[in-house]
């Protein structure tokens, strides 16, 4: 039977006509799904159809059906988890990919999968002021990136791991504020969560360095072997940074790999006036950032940077003879460098995103949207009635209303039920936070007016709400 | 051509036995050759020792032509294997 190339011509160009309606207008919806959980699967059909349907009938029905289940993340209005834009040249790039469909499980596969991957990481990673020999791969997220950091970690500090499986007691060092793909990380590696070893933050919520150099020397004394420490570049509750310097520093003196996760924050590099945050790179041994998070690169894409490739190579590779290809050492083979063997073909949309906005145009928009983000610290901090409750160095503000957590957590509830923003909350010390996270392109000052607004007028009814 | 799978490998494949016991070196050779002239993209692997061409089908575009063009650029190689490979 087939597929019908000529009936998907005139569809097609309707959809591409809905996607530019959408993206230049996407304000008209509501940030959030307006539903119950199930609702979307109870209004669809248990049993696929037996015949196959129009194309235009699935489009109609993705309008009807699915986009009201939709959380809209190209919202402007969207300031949950780290905000953040699928961009017009990287939508562009998913369409010719899917179209390709190439999947770059070796060079040969696809020669462009895997060179276009190290052009475009080595350009990002010019533009962040790594150092060269950091060698790039793109993962689907940063919690994948972070578990080959892990992986390879493991494999230097206990090479006989990979044939027998753990041989040493492993153990893991990162702050109490580190994301939580460390600790799925640690226990898929097998070095196991009481194995990882969370430091106390200071008051900045970074990563205590004597704190860390106390506990490794304990551990080395207790017959365990220091395997890895994640620094993090902009920590997800408060974007806070570890001090990167002092934590090489510790770990050379242990030979332990040292990983760095900027997940969110690492786009903010492309600054110089915040390149002194990743001092002491030269000395790591693994960094991640995600373009799909703050570098308007759609979802999925996270860019793994290692300095040991080889590492990583002895940890995974396991080529079987139907893979078997050239051994011309410019044809990599990218499935040896990690779990995966399918490769998306990701690297278009990262190419063609760096190019369509070029490093002048991304450092432009970023310090655009951490003005956003200043402006509302600055109607927070004029406000007697408000506190942050964290530094907020990039374009993620932390702040609370003086008063309960109940009176918070209800202005939380009210801002997030209404459909007009989309926020987040977090614990920081035991206090219940605001949290508001700028990424998105079309996010303007009256955006952020506005999100002030509705704050201060919830924050006037809500002790009568909270029983205050 | 009885394959009832979509993978395939020439060693199960009876019709014609010049395709059975064929030296790994003449089947190497015709698998590169298939793939070096961009026409063609087919894999190979060992199958109990021995060097095996493997075809798999499933693009919804593939035709019965583009299998019979196939073997017929098999046959072609075949033919021309044994004076490329000292055979």
């Amino acid at each position: 039977m087939g597929h019908d190339v000529e009936a998907f011509r005139p569809v097609a160009l309707d959809a591409i006509e809905w996607i530019a309606d959408y993206l230049a207008n996407s304000r008209r919806y509501r940030v959030t799904a307006d539903m119950k959980p199930g609702d979307l699967i109870d209004r669809l059909p248990a049993q696929g159809p037996e015949e196959g349907e129009p194309l235009a009938q699935l489009l109609a029905d993705f309008q009807t059906q699915i986009l009201p289940a939709v959380g809209h993340w190209n919202h402007p209005r969207f300031f949950n988890y780290f905000s953040s834009t699928g961009s017009v040249p990287g939508v562009l790039a998913e369409m010719l990919a899917a179209a390709l469909n190439a999947n770059g499980l070796n060079w040969v596969a696809s020669p462009a999968v895997a060179e276009l991957e190290q052009v475009a990481l080595a350009w990002l990673r010019q533009w962040s002021g790594l150092p060269d020999d950091y060698f790039g791969q793109i993962f689907d997220t940063a919690s994948i990136s972070t578990l080959h950091a892990l992986a390879a970690a493991r494999e230097m500090a206990d090479p006989d791991s990979r044939r027998l499986g753990l041989t040493k007691r492993l153990r893991v060092y990162c702050s109490d504020q580190a994301h939580s793909s460390v600790d799925k990380a640690a226990i898929a590696v097998g070095i196991g969560l009481d194995n990882l070893v969370k430091i106390p933050s200071d008051g900045a919520f970074r990563l205590d360095a004597g704190k860390l150099a106390g506990q490794i020397a304990a551990d080395v004394a207790g017959g365990y072997t220091p395997c890895c420490i994640v620094s993090s570049l902009g920590t997800t509750s408060t974007t806070s940074v570890d001090p990167l310097a002092e934590i090489v520093e510790i770990a050379a003196a242990h030979n332990i790999w040292v990983h760095i996760d900027a997940a969110y924050a690492g786009a903010a590099l492309l600054l110089p006036e915040f390149q002194h945050l990743i001092q002491g790179a030269e000395r790591a041994h693994s960094y991640v950032v995600n373009p799909h998070k703050w570098l308007f690169v759609p979802v999925d894409c996270s860019a793994f940077y290692t300095r040991f490739p080889e590492i990583l190579r002895r940890a995974f590779s396991v080529t079987p003879e139907y893979l078997r290809t050239s051994e011309d050492p410019r044809a990599v083979n990218l499935m040896d460098y990690g779990v995966p063997l399918g490769r998306r073909f990701r690297a278009l949309k990262v190419w063609f995103v760096l190019r369509y906005f070029g490093r002048q145009g991304l450092i432009a928009e970023l310090r655009r949207q951490i003005e956003l983000a200043q402006s509302l610290r600055r109607m927070v901090e004029a406000d007697a009635r408000f506190e942050m409750t964290a530094p907020a160095p990039f374009s993620t503000v932390c702040f609370r209303k003086k008063g309960s957590a109940a009176e918070n957590r209800w202005i939380a509830a009210e801002i997030n039920r209404s459909g007009e923003f989309f926020i987040s909350q977090t614990i920081l010390r035991g206090e219940f936070t605001l949290r508001v996270a700028v990424g998105n392109l079309a996010t303007t000052q009256e955006d952020m007016d506005s999100l002030w607004a509705r704050i201060i007028a919830l924050s006037e009814q809500a002790p009568a709400h909270c029983g205050g | 051509m009885a394959a009832e799978a979509s993978d395939f490998a020439f060693e199960h494949e009876e019709a014609d036995a010049r395709f059975e016991l064929t030296a790994a070196a003449e089947n190497r050779w015709s698998a590169a050759e298939m793939n070096r002239s961009g026409e063609f993209f087919i894999s190979q692997t060992i199958l109990r020792g021995e060097f095996t061409l493997r075809v798999a089908v499933g693009n919804l575009a593939t035709t019965q032509e583009d299998m019979d063009s196939l073997w017929a650029r098999i046959i072609a190689l075949s033919e021309q294997a044994p004076a490329h490979c000292g055979g």
